[in-house]
C-alpha cells in the first residue's frame, strides 16, 4: 500500500503514534451486559458471543447492569438461581463481574416492582460465596489497576421502583438512604484524580425506549434530580441497562457533558421505543436482537464498541467510537 | 542492527493495522447513523399488566400515597438542602484479585438492615392500620416468625408460658422510649396471652383489639408489669440514621 496524499500521511504518522504509545501505555478492557439473568437460551448465546469477543479483545472485567436474577430476584443466598442464572451461564468467562441492583432484584408483590430493597442484601451477601460475581455493597466504586478509570456502581432502585417503598421511609425514593449514598458518591469522585469517571447502574437516566414514559407513582423527579446532582456532567458516561435494547445517546443539556449508554439486552430482546423518542442517538438497536458492549480505555482515549446477537447466536460488530479526552 | 530493523518493522506493521481499523470504525459509525437515523418508534401500547397492578397498588393504599407525596423525603425536592443533614458514610478501601482497588461506604448490610426495619416498624406503629400492617406482613410472605426474627424478639417459655423477648434490635430501639428494656420478655398483649396468639389473624385481631395503644404486660427480671405502646402516632420522629 502506498500512501500518496499528505492527509493519508498525516494519518499514518498519527496512527504510529498511537500504536506506539498503546505499547507504553496500560489500558482496560471490559464488558458491558445488563437484564441478564434469565438462564435461556439468549443468555447462553450472549455469553458465547463475550467469549468469542474476549477471545480476540481485552476483557479484565464486566459491568452487570442489573436485573441479574429473573423475575423475583432470589430467596436466598444458596438459591441455585445464582447458578442457573448467572455462574454456568458464564462458566467460560474468566474475570470479575461488577454487579449492581435492577428492579427485578428487588421484587415484592409483582416482578419487577422494585418493592423490597431489601432482598438485594441476598445479593451484596453472595459476594461472599462466588469466585466471580462482585456487589460489595448495594453502591461502591472501583479504580482499575493502572488508574484510567473510576467506575461507580450505584443504586437506582428506591426512586425508581414501580412500586416504591412507602411502608418504609428509609428506603423512600429521596429518603435517608438516597441522601446517605448521594454524599458518598459526591465525595467519591470529588477525591479521585482518574481521568475517566463512568458510573453504572440500572436504570438510565435518558432512554428512547419505553422505560422513560414509565407512570411512576413518585413520578420521575427524584431519581432524575439524584442523577443531576450526583453524576451529571461529574462522570464522563452512565451505563444502565432497564430497556432490553443498546443505546448510545448525545449528552444532554440537564446532564452536562455525560454520555449515555443502555445495554440491557444480555438475555432479553423485548425493548421498544417510547412515542415520539426525542433524545439524540449516536447509535442504537432496537431490532429485537440481543448484545452488549465492549469498552476499551486508556488515559486519553475511551473506544466503545457494539456486539449484536442474532436467534442463531451470531454476532455482528455493529457499531464502534473513539471517545477522547 | 538487526533487532532494530525487527522492531521497527513490527511497528509500522502495528501502525498499518491501526489505521486500517481506524478506516474500518469510521466506516462503521457512519453506517451506525444512518440505521438510527432510519429507526421508527413502535406504535402505541396498551396499558401493560405491570401498569394496571401498579394503578390497584395507588388505589389500595391512596390514603397512605397521598400523605407520602406531600413528604420531600419521597416525591424529591430541595435535595440539595436535604442532603446537607446527611454526613457521607466513611470508606473502606480493599485490593481485590486482578488490582482492582474497591472502595465501598462503611455501612455494613446489616446496618443498612436494622435501620430500614426500625423505620418501616415506626412507620407502622405510627400509621397502625390494618392495610399498613398487612403490607409490612407482605414483606416476610406471611411468615411471623421471620418478621419477629428482624425486629429483634426471640420466644422464650419459663414453666409452660411463652413470650417474646426483647434482644437488641429495631424493636427496642422503637419502643425503648414507651419503657420497653433489653431481655423483657413481652407476656400478653392487649390481655391475651402469648400463647393463645397462634397465627397473624389472631394477632392482628389482639393488635386492633385497642385503639389507641398497644398494652403489653412484660416480665423484667421477675417482675411482671405493664407498658403502653401508643400508636396514634410515631414514637420516634425523624430518620434513624445508623
Amino acid at each position: 500500500m502506498k500512501i500518496t496524499t499528505i492527509k493519508g500521511r498525516l494519518a499514518f504518522a498519527a496512527s504510529l503514534l498511537i500504536s506506539w504509545s498503546s505499547v507504553l501505555v496500560a489500558d482496560t478492557g471490559f464488558i458491558l451486559l445488563g437484564d441478564s439473568g434469565t438462564g435461556k437460551d439468549p443468555q447462553y448465546k450472549v455469553a458465547e458471543s463475550i467469549k468469542q469477543t474476549c477471545a480476540m479483545n481485552q476483557c479484565d472485567f464486566a459491568l452487570g447492569l442489573g436485573d441479574n436474577i429473573y423475575e423475583v430476584g432470589p430467596w436466598s443466598t444458596k438459591d441455585s438461581q445464582f447458578n442457573t442464572k448467572f455462574e454456568t451461564p458464564y462458566k467460560d468467562l474468566d474475570f470479575p463481574f461488577f454487579m449492581v441492583l435492577g428492579n427485578h432484584d428487588n421484587s415484592l408483590l409483582i416482578p419487577g416492582d422494585g418493592g423490597l430493597n431489601l432482598r438485594g442484601y441476598l445479593e451484596v451477601k453472595y459476594t461472599k460465596l462466588s469466585e466471580k460475581w462482585k456487589m460489595p455493597k448495594r453502591y461502591y466504586s472501583f479504580e482499575t489497576p493502572t488508574n484510567e478509570a473510576l467506575f461507580i456502581g450505584y443504586d437506582s432502585n428506591p426512586p425508581s421502583a414501580f412500586l416504591p417503598a412507602i411502608f418504609n421511609p428509609y428506603f423512600w425514593p429521596n429518603g435517608w438512604y438516597m441522601r446517605s449514598q448521594k454524599s458518598w458518591i459526591k465525595k467519591e469522585i470529588a477525591g479521585n484524580d482518574s481521568p475517566w469517571k463512568f458510573a453504572f447502574a440500572h436504570h438510565p437516566y435518558i432512554t428512547n425506549g419505553h422505560h422513560e414514559a414509565d407512570t411512576l407513582i413518585q413520578g420521575r423527579k427524584p431519581y432524575n434530580e439524584f442523577v443531576e446532582d450526583t453524576l451529571c456532567d461529574k462522570v464522563d458516561f452512565i451505563f444502565a441497562g432497564h430497556e432490553h435494547a443498546l443505546e448510545v445517546l448525545e449528552p444532554v443539556d440537564s446532564c452536562g457533558k455525560t454520555v449515555h449508554v443502555v445495554s440491557g439486552a444480555a438475555a432479553k430482546n423485548t425493548g421498544r421505543y417510547r412515542d415520539d423518542p426525542t433524545h439524540d442517538v449516536i447509535w442504537d438497536n432496537y431490532d429485537r436482537k440481543w448484545g452488549y458492549f465492549h469498552g476499551q480505555v486508556t488515559d486519553t482515549t475511551f473506544t466503545l464498541t457494539a456486539y449484536v446477537v442474532d436467534e442463531a447466536g451470531d454476532t455482528v460488530e455493529a457499531f464502534q467510537k473513539v471517545f477522547t479526552k | 542492527m538487526r533487532k532494530l530493523i525487527g522492531v521497527t518493522a513490527i511497528i509500522i506493521v502495528i501502525g498499518i493495522v491501526a489505521y486500517v481499523v481506524h478506516i474500518n470504525n469510521a466506516a462503521l459509525i457512519t453506517e451506525g447513523s444512518e440505521q438510527s437515523a432510519t429507526s421508527a418508534p413502535t406504535s402505541e401500547s396498551p396499558l401493560s399488566k405491570k401498569e394496571e397492578q401498579v394503578r390497584d397498588f395507588e388505589q389500595k393504599y391512596a390514603k397512605q400515597l397521598s400523605v407520602a407525596k406531600k413528604d420531600v423525603a419521597f416525591s424529591g425536592g430541595e435535595f440539595g438542602k436535604a442532603a446537607d443533614n446527611v454526613k457521607a458514610p466513611g470508606t473502606l478501601m480493599k485490593v481485590i484479585d486482578g488490582g482492582f482497588v474497591v472502595r465501598t461506604p462503611d455501612i455494613s448490610e446489616d446496618e443498612i438492615r436494622a435501620a430500614a426495619v426500625t423505620e418501616r416498624l415506626e412507620y407502622t406503629l405510627g400509621n397502625l392500620e390494618p392495610q399498613v400492617l398487612d403490607a409490612m406482613m407482605a414483606e416476610y410472605l406471611g411468615n411471623p416468625e421471620a418478621m419477629l426474627s428482624d425486629i429483634g424478639l426471640v420466644k422464650r417459655c419459663y414453666a409452660g408460658a411463652c413470650g417474646y423477648q426483647v434482644q437488641d434490635g429495631p424493636f427496642l430501639q422503637t419502643v425503648a422510649q414507651a419503657g420497653v428494656q433489653q431481655n423483657d420478655t413481652i407476656l400478653t398483649i392487649n390481655n391475651v396471652s402469648i400463647s393463645d396468639i397462634s397465627d397473624y389473624s389472631s394477632f392482628k385481631a389482639v393488635v386492633f383489639s385497642n385503639a389507641d395503644a398497644i398494652q403489653m404486660s412484660v416480665n423484667r427480671a421477675g417482675d411482671v408489669m405493664t407498658v403502653d405502646i401508643p400508636v396514634s402516632e410515631a414514637p420516634v420522629s425523624g430518620i434513624v440514621l445508623p
